[in-house]
């Protein structure tokens, strides 16, 4: 009896514990009820107005960040750009320098900000802009390094040796980036050319044909200067095959005419050549063709070495 | 604890004037002395929170409220009883506080102690168990003291840069582009330096202090009290929020200027208002969920009508009083039997008296004269200090002073010209000149003379701004524009009393990639450097506090140096696209010293000008 009395003590706390927790329910509903039962509610009607505006702005943040810094970003650099095209200078300036803030290493708020003071004319600040996030001597942003190509392009006084490298380093640059590859490898193709690098250029140019067809016939003038003629021909006659189309879809433009009677030219066509360009006279502007078929007969005159000879008569009133 | 209030009996002296009044009359006597004991450094404390921290201006509004809700919340006192041992500790405390003022010359300190006097001094005489009365209104009393090592100032530039945060968040969901330069809202073509100095945190302090008189004249709970005055401060900050992205809303949408003049005014009075409404509205919803439970019959049923122990705990934490004593003492019941005399009720402390009345007396008497005698040497000290100080600024600037106005005054008028510049400094070219006037109380001052040099291809911005309340941190306006600070050092950190020229240097940029290098320093009405006050939260040093005490100085042989009079800024700013090298560091420092060369050449010289004059 005794025995039991001390177990029954040794685990009372237990027991009593126990029973507190099965009425714990029972305590939460009543005390919820007595809460719910003795509220206020004409306070909560007036404390709406605190509610509410703390909400509204307690979602600020949260909706703000449903779009990434990136994003922010982007959007601003657009609104700088369309600012830009509408001439809205210090809307884009503005705007760029929020991207900057949105996005420390994003280049387009320089590039934007370089473009913005290139519009102000001020191109000195403009140079400096780009320069920043395209160095002259290591890789930056293609578009930056597109733009300051250009600007050295269009520098009326000659380059030098270093001048030249460095141009050749920013075109290098652009053409990594699609937007700016063709018109970089062309204008590489050019430098090079120049510089008397015929195999780099023709390198630059057969990229650049690759993605656009009508520069095959730059690329097959290139191989002729390079003394490649039977590829010069091939390409010619790729590009030959390229303009006779467009000619025919629109026969009204004179470039494309001229551009397939040169690749005919390139291709030692030339009967067909004059051809071509005969049929060009009959257009509005036909000064254009007389100069060219000048050219042609020319041309054919010195390439000439079989006994089909140009008619005298009319290649002399071509070259008069 | 006793509540039992009898009528103490009044023996009727030789003189005929009864005993309790008497002790009424040394009581309130007592309480004035040692107030006015704190004086002297605590009217220089107003002083210098009234022309150091504008965003403190309110306090005289500060201490009506105070003296108001003191009268409200009038305690039952006894002037007669011994004081408790507590506080008598917490009048020691201010004493102790008031000699560490007096000795390092500390008017922050000296408003400790006047707090923590008068706290021990409504201990000393307030009818035991009445703490629910005064305590509220004594912790109120704190916000007379402004928070030690700038933390003020720190707590207004985080509340400045996140309101103009939450604004920018703002106004990018609504579709306004803009830019938000530090505290700086750049819309096309505007620049609006909406949050330019505190205005916009003012409303925070004025808030706080509004719903801390408030909560105490209300009686409100400990927890609703404290969360009701957190969403003061998040209500302050809303209503700034709003009137920032409000003024850029104007600008972009209706092209209307809201940023300046009276617009502006009433711009800050509609926010502050509704930032009132909301905190009112909160105080609602406040009610609504903290209100204790009081079950009536007719509110619930049976089952919810039954004693609960959450319900309790519930009541015990929103502060319901439940015992009868509280419930009167709410009401504002009086003790039944108290003896209204002079204002004050006359109690008897049963315990406390019955000891004796002669001993107690005695005991009572030569604790208030060795109180007494102690704050008054501190007072006679303080009262020689500011004494030594007026004959100080009488010899040194007299002149100076003369052709200067003290900050504050509104007859200011700018002090320099395009002429106090060469055309041609340290082979630096003057190339264009200007001056700014903003409002008087200016974070960047009222004037700023500004010179533009250039030399080769770097240009700089050289810039007097004045007038300033002692030391102003420069860096700080350049961060509120935007400038991210990279690197500063302060020369004349290390040994104040020995550098001739103390400056600081500082290495900014910009998320644009901009570079600054700033050069500045400020001067006195003496022409003196201001040495620049130790960064960081760190406690001044006991030697750097002794030589702020004119008795200590003088003692020890040291000149006195004040560390809050009218200043004068000269700021060096090199803005480029890339950092400078150390030589055009070098460059930039030397121009530096010629402009304030100059600065101080042509203020002293005009000031004896001034004097002459006169």
């Amino acid at each position: 009896m005794k025995k039991k009395r001390k177990k029954s003590t040794r685990w009372g706390w237990l027991r009593r514990a126990a029973a507190q927790a099965w009425k714990l329910p029972d305590v939460v509903l009543r005390f919820v009820v007595q809460w719910w039962s003795t509220r206020p509610w004409t306070s909560l009607l007036l404390g709406l107005p605190a509610i509410v505006f703390g909400l509204a702005l307690l979602a600020v943040e949260p909706l703000h960040s449903r779009s990434l810094p990136g994003e922010w970003a982007r959007r601003y650099d657009r609104a700088g750009m369309a600012a830009l095209r509408e001439g809205d200078l210090q809307a884009a300036d503005v705007y760029f320098r929020r991207v900057a803030f949105l996005d420390e290493d994003s280049p387009a708020a320089c590039f934007g900000l370089a473009l913005t003071a290139e519009r102000q004319e001020d191109l000195p600040r403009a140079r400096r802009w780009m320069l920043r996030i395209a160095a002259d001597s290591a890789a930056g942003y293609p578009a930056a390094h597109a733009w300051l190509a250009k600007d050295l392009m269009r520098r009326k006084t000659p380059l030098d040796a270093q001048g030249a490298r460095v141009l050749e380093h920013h075109l290098l640059q652009a053409s990594r980036s699609g937007a700016h590859a063709l018109e970089s490898r062309v204008n590489l193709a050019q430098l090079y050319m120049l510089g008397g690098e015929t195999g780099k250029a023709v390198a630059q140019m057969e990229r650049a044909a690759a993605e656009r067809p009508a520069l095959q016939l730059d690329l097959a003038r290139l191989y002729a200067l390079a003394g490649r003629s039977a590829d010069a021909r091939r390409v010619a006659a790729k590009a030959g095959e390229f303009f006779e189309a467009r000619t025919q879809a629109e026969p009204d433009q004179p470039q494309y005419r001229l551009a397939w009677a040169s690749s005919l030219v390139l291709q030692e066509r030339h009967k067909e050549a004059v051809q071509v360009l005969t049929a060009g006279l009959k257009l509005a502007d036909p000064e254009p063709f007389h100069k060219a078929l000048g050219a042609v007969y020319l041309h054919w005159l010195a390439a000439s070495t079989t006994p089909e000879k140009p008619n005298a008569a009319r290649q002399l009133e071509f070259l008069d | 604890m006793s509540t039992s209030n009898t009528t103490l009996e009044t023996p009727i002296r030789d003189n005929g004037e009864t005993e309790p009044r008497r002790s009424v009359l040394r009581a309130v006597t007592f309480v004035a002395a040692v107030i006015a004991c704190h004086l002297p450094l605590v009217a220089l404390h107003f002083r210098h929170v009234w022309l150091g921290r504008p965003h403190y201006q309110f306090f005289p509004l500060l201490l009506a409220g105070i003296a108001w809700l003191l009268w409200k919340r009038w305690p039952q006192w006894t002037a007669t009883a011994a004081a408790p041992r507590w506080s008598n500790a917490v009048l020691a405390c201010g004493l102790v506080m008031l000699s560490a003022s007096t000795l390092f010359w500390s008017s922050w300190l000296a408003a400790v102690a006047l707090v923590l006097s008068i706290g021990g001094l409504i201990g000393r005489y307030a009818v035991p168990g009445q703490w629910r009365d005064w305590l509220p209104v004594w912790l109120v009393m704190w916000l007379i003291v402004p928070p030690p090592l700038g933390l003020d100032f720190r707590l207004i530039s985080w509340l400045q840069s996140s309101t103009s945060r939450m604004a920018s968040l703002l106004l990018d969901l609504l579709g306004v582009l803009h830019l938000m330069e530090g505290h700086v809202l750049v819309l096309p073509g505007h620049r609006m330096l909406v949050d330019e100095a505190c205005s916009g945190v003012n409303s925070v302090l004025v808030l706080l202090v509004l719903t801390a008189m408030f909560v105490v004249s209300a009686r409100r709970p400990l927890l609703w009290s404290a969360l009701l005055l957190a969403s003061s401060v998040a209500w302050a900050w809303a209503g700034n929020t709003v009137r920032v992205a409000t003024i850029a809303i104007a600008q972009a949408w209706y092209e209307l200027d809201l940023s300046t003049g009276w617009q502006h005014e009433l711009l800050g009075y509609v926010t502050i208002s509704l930032a009132l409404v909301w905190l009112a509205s909160t105080d609602y919803c406040l009610a609504f969920l903290l209100r204790p439970i009081a079950l009536r019959t007719a509110d619930v049923s049976g089952f919810a009508s039954r004693s609960n122990a959450l319900t309790r705990a519930w009541n015990w934490c929103v502060g319901a009083d439940t015992s009868e004593h509280r419930r009167r003492k709410r009401r504002g019941q009086k003790p039944v039997s108290a003896v209204a005399t002079g204002g004050l009720a006359v109690v008897d402390e049963s315990p406390r008296c019955e000891s004796g009345e002669t001993t107690g007396t005695l005991l009572v008497a030569a604790s208030r004269w060795g109180w007494l005698a102690a704050f008054g040497l501190l007072a006679v000290l303080q009262l020689a200090g500011v004494a030594m100080i007026i004959a100080d600024r009488i010899g040194i600037a007299t002149a100076d002073r003369s052709a200067m106005p003290a900050v504050g005054r509104a007859t200011l008028t700018p002090l320099f010209q395009r002429n106090h510049m060469p055309e041609n400094l340290n082979g630096w070219s003057l190339v264009d000149y200007e001056l700014t006037e903003r409002a008087p109380g200016a974070d960047l001052g009222h004037f700023s003379n500004k010179w533009r040099f250039r030399r080769g291809t770097m240009e700089c911005l050289v810039s007097v701004d004045y007038p300033f309340f002692g030391w102003h941190d420069l860096t700080v306006c350049y961060r509120g524009s935007g400038w991210v600070l990279l690197d500063r050092r302060d020369i004349g950190d290390v040994d104040p009393g020995r550098v001739d020229v103390a400056y600081v240097e500082a290495e900014l940029s910009k998320p644009t990639g901009e570079y600054g290098w700033l050069v500045f320093g400020l001067f006195d009405q003496a022409g003196e450097s201001f040495v620049p006050p130790l960064s960081g939260l760190r406690w001044p040093s006991a030697v750097a506090g002794l030589r702020r005490n004119p008795l200590a100085a003088w003692l020890l042989g040291h000149g006195y140096m004040e560390d809050r009079t009218t200043a004068y800024q000269v700021q060096v700013l090199v803005s480029s696209d890339v950092i400078l090298s150390s030589d055009q560091r070098d460059e930039v420092r030397r121009l530096f010293f010629s402009v304030r060369s100059q600065v101080v050449t042509a203020y002293l010289g005009r000031a004896i000008e001034g004097e002459h004059k006169r």
